[in-house]
């Protein structure tokens, strides 16, 4: 997402099936009408320096907390080696007590995310509209007496 | 010598005119030009006018419009910035083709129309080469180059014989706008 | 040949007795040469109100963002776009007059095609409004153009039918504009011809020196030809494309082949019911009966009937096929239609776009003028009906409930979509004033062969079938501005 190009039409809002896309109706920064951190000295500082804050007018989604993604590659891009598996972490996924997310390269065979991916217990989200997302789901197992056997 | 620059013959009815243009070329007497408030079928045939090539120069420039947006979209989307969006094709031809039509048509309009104004020298400003002022509204006037051979009484009366509601004896060649 | 004369049986296009060339003029050019009258005024003041509204809802969104208007994460677009389309389709029954009617030898055109194609600028100015309006970051709007820029030259992506849609409003604006202006060198130049002091000079700048000389009538007429020839596929590929910004997403309703035909066919319907509008208002307060006459109103509300049978035929297409194909998101967009929350505005649609056009079958009720002119504003009421359904309902209940949401306008969605009327109407009747709304040159083309007087001379003559005179004598009936019974002794 280039922030710095969205004119805002909400097209691809509009499009997207899932409706994860998020328009910022109005600088909720700047507007008297709304309470946000940046209002106070002290709960701006509760937001994430790394995180801009987008204007008005412009669509945002989960960035896959691309701020961390980007600390991650120029790390390993200084200490001249490729990126390791789990090095980066998002932070849903650092958050959540039963580790229920996982996350990493889905290009590389060999990463956490693509073995899980290829599980038999994955399923995609309105898989039949092949719009190929980036996040899979896992079903539970429920019929566990017959495991059990 | 008459100060005489151009005679005007002034019919109330286009096919008067006609038959004041026949008369006149039976007669041997050139015509300079046929001003009118509207435009009169079969004209161009009689006075040998030569069609008019906007039509090929239409098709050149459409032609145009539409090799440049082509190469245009080729050059970002598949030469220059290839972004992969969706997974789909860099060289989406189908997708290419809205624009390419879009701008095959307004180069045509846009070609055509400035070749227009500028081969019949129109463009704001410019001062009106007008002999009479009513052939823009209800009169069709034939304009005969007073230098020419035939006497101004036999081409008075070649006029009046056809129809014309008036004769003109014009000093200058155009209306003044002053 | 049009110089000469056509078929006894053909009704007239210009009725009136002794209407001569002169007479032509003053008769369409007394709006322009005169002071407005008490009517003019009165429109004028209620469509500038209406226009100030605008400029104030449009003031306030721009100002505090795109939350003053009713959008929520799951509607993006409800009546901006809805605006942006119905303007877009009526604007296309002007390029339909004056290029399709031109190039089928539809003499009728000749009268209408001045304010149709004015009609069609105004239009597609108001349908610009909600594009500029309608973004996030409108003083951003040049980033849609491919220009090279300092980002590595990062282009736009020429894939999105918002893309195409720059270039094809773009193009079909400017077409159109050039293709009215071309044709109104002659006129201006009448007015030119007329005038004196300041005005005179006003109107021979605009005229840009036309001299109607028989080369430069002959290339007009070229150009003319020309023009309509590519205008014509203009017309069906813009509208197309506005409807791929629909037919090309993956939202049930949303996602179907038939949104090309179905949207061209519905914003001729629209279209011609604003010029019938517009022009059954003209013709009475500007006394121009005698140039659009009965036959202009039929002929137009036969080509309402025709399109709007299109549009609903579409309709029971979509519907069957949505049943038929079993896909059970398309399916519940239909039902959602039908009986959800938002079945008023669908039934709306339905019996405005369907069953009214159906009702101009019968002769008698296609040559009543205020019938006429009702129903125009009922097809173009239904046509917005039709816009907003298929945004709304499509995009407030698509593929997952848990995002599913109302709608409901802000009084600043209201308020633009009422003012941009106003800004139309305003610039409609400006135009009146100070332009020739009838086409003088190319009526005056028409006033040997086509006009009542020149027939009444042919019947008179006694060179016609008694059966093609009596055929004739009864197609006058129906006029408004000839009197039949003046007939009764040829």
């Amino acid at each position: 997402m280039a922030y710095n190009r969205c004119i805002g039409t909400r097209y691809c809002a509009n499009n997207c099936p899932y409706k994860v896309r998020r328009f910022n109706w109005f600088n909720y920064w700047n507007d008297s009408r709304f309470d946000n951190y940046l209002n106070n000295e002290h709960t701006q500082l509760v937001l994430n320096p790394d995180v801009t804050t987008r204007f008005r007018g412009v669509m945002e989604k989960c960035s896959m907390c691309v701020q961390r993604i980007q600390a991650g590659k120029l790390k390993a891009k200084i200490e001249k080696r490729p990126l390791k598996d789990g090095e980066i972490k998002v932070a849903c996924q650092q958050t959540c007590s039963a580790n229920a997310i996982v996350f990493g390269n889905a290009n590389d065979p060999n990463s956490e995310v693509s073995k899980a991916l290829a599980s038999e217990r994955t399923y995609y989200v309105l898989e039949e509209l092949n719009v190929q997302p980036g996040i899979g789901y896992q079903v539970k197992v429920r019929n566990l007496s017959e495991l059990e056997a | 010598m008459s100060s005489t620059k151009y005679i005007l013959g002034i019919f109330d009815d286009p096919d008067d005119l006609m038959h004041g243009i026949d008369k006149l070329q039976k007669n041997s007497v050139p015509i300079y030009d046929v001003y009118s408030p509207c435009p009169i079928h079969g004209i161009d045939a009689k006075l040998g006018i030569k069609d008019s090539r906007l039509g090929y120069a239409a098709f050149m420039f459409g032609c145009l419009g539409g090799t440049i947006m082509f190469s245009m979209v080729y050059y970002m989307l598949v030469h220059d910035w290839p972004i992969n969006i969706g997974g789909k094709n860099f060289f989406a031809i189908p997708d290419f083709v809205p624009v390419t039509f879009e701008w095959t048509v307004l180069w045509t309009a846009f070609g055509m129309t400035f070749t227009f104004f500028f081969a019949t020298h129109l463009f704001p400003g410019r001062a009106p080469r007008v002999m009479d002022l009513r052939a823009t509204n209800d009169k069709f006037v034939i304009a005969i180059d007073a230098k020419g051979n035939t006497p101004h009484a036999d081409i008075d009366s070649i006029l009046k014989e056809a129809g014309a509601v008036e004769v003109k004896h014009n000093d200058r060649k155009y209306v003044s706008y002053e | 040949m049009s110089s000469h004369s056509e078929s006894i049986i053909r009704e007239p296009l210009i009725t009136g007795e002794n209407i001569t060339y002169g007479q032509i003029t003053d008769d369409v050019l007394r709006p322009v040469e005169n002071m407005p009258g008490k009517a003019w005024w009165i429109g004028f003041s209620v469509a500038s109100l209406g226009a100030l509204l605008w400029v104030v809802a449009i003031s306030y969104t721009f100002w505090f963002g795109i939350g003053a208007w009713g959008l929520n994460k799951t509607v993006g677009w409800a009546w901006d776009i809805t605006g942006f389309v119905w303007w877009v389709g009526i604007g296309h029954a002007g390029t339909l007059i004056s290029a399709v009617l031109l190039l089928f030898r539809q003499n009728w055109r000749n009268s209408i095609n001045r304010s149709a194609e004015a009609m069609t600028i105004f239009a597609v100015i108001c349908a610009a409004t909600y594009i500029g309006a309608h973004m996030g970051r409108p003083w951003m709007a040049v980033y849609s153009l491919p220009l090279p820029n300092q980002y590595g030259s990062l282009w736009v992506n020429w894939n999105s039918p918002l893309i195409w849609d720059v270039f094809a409003i773009s193009t079909y604006f400017s077409v159109s504009l050039v293709f009215w202006y071309t044709g109104l060198l002659p006129d201006i130049a009448t007015i030119r011809d007329r005038a004196t002091g300041l005005r005179r000079r006003i109107y021979s700048v605009l005229s840009f020196g036309w001299t109607g000389s028989v080369k430069t009538w002959q290339r007009f007429e070229t150009v003319s030809l020309i023009l309509a020839g590519i205008s014509t596929p203009l017309v069906l590929s813009v509208h197309t494309i506005v409807s791929m910004d629909f037919a090309t997403s993956l939202e049930p309703g949303w996602h179907t082949t038939i949104f090309p035909p179905y949207f061209v066919a519905g914003a001729i319907f629209s279209g011609f019911a604003m010029v019938q509008t517009l022009l059954l208002v003209a013709r009475k307060v500007l006394g121009l009966e005698n140039y659009i006459t009965m036959f202009h109103i039929e002929s137009m509300n036969k080509i309402i009937l025709l399109t709007g049978s299109i549009v609903g035929v579409a309709y029971l297409t979509e519907l069957f096929i949505a049943f038929y194909s079993q896909a059970e998101y398309e399916q519940y967009a239909f039902m959602n239609r039908i009986s959800g929350p938002y079945w008023w505005a669908y039934w709306s649609m339905m019996t405005c776009n369907v069953i009214t056009p159906q009702l101009f079958w019968f002769k008698k009720i296609r040559t009543n003028i205020p019938l006429a002119w009702t129903l125009s504003i009922v097809v173009n009421i239904g046509m917005w009906f039709e816009r907003f359904v298929i945004i709304v309902t499509s995009l407030h209940r698509d593929y997952i409930p848990s995002s599913w949401a109302m709608f409901y306008p802000t009084w600043v969605d209201v308020s633009i979509f009422i003012g941009s009327i106003g800004l139309f109407f305003t610039m409609f009747l400006l135009f009146v004033r100070v332009l020739p709304s009838v086409a003088m040159a190319e009526v005056k083309l028409i006033l040997k062969s086509s006009s009542e007087q020149a027939k009444r001379k042919l019947l008179e003559s006694g060179h016609v079938e008694p059966a093609e005179a009596e055929f004739y004598i009864n197609s006058l009936g129906k006029f408004d501005s000839v009197d039949q019974s003046s007939y009764e002794k040829v």
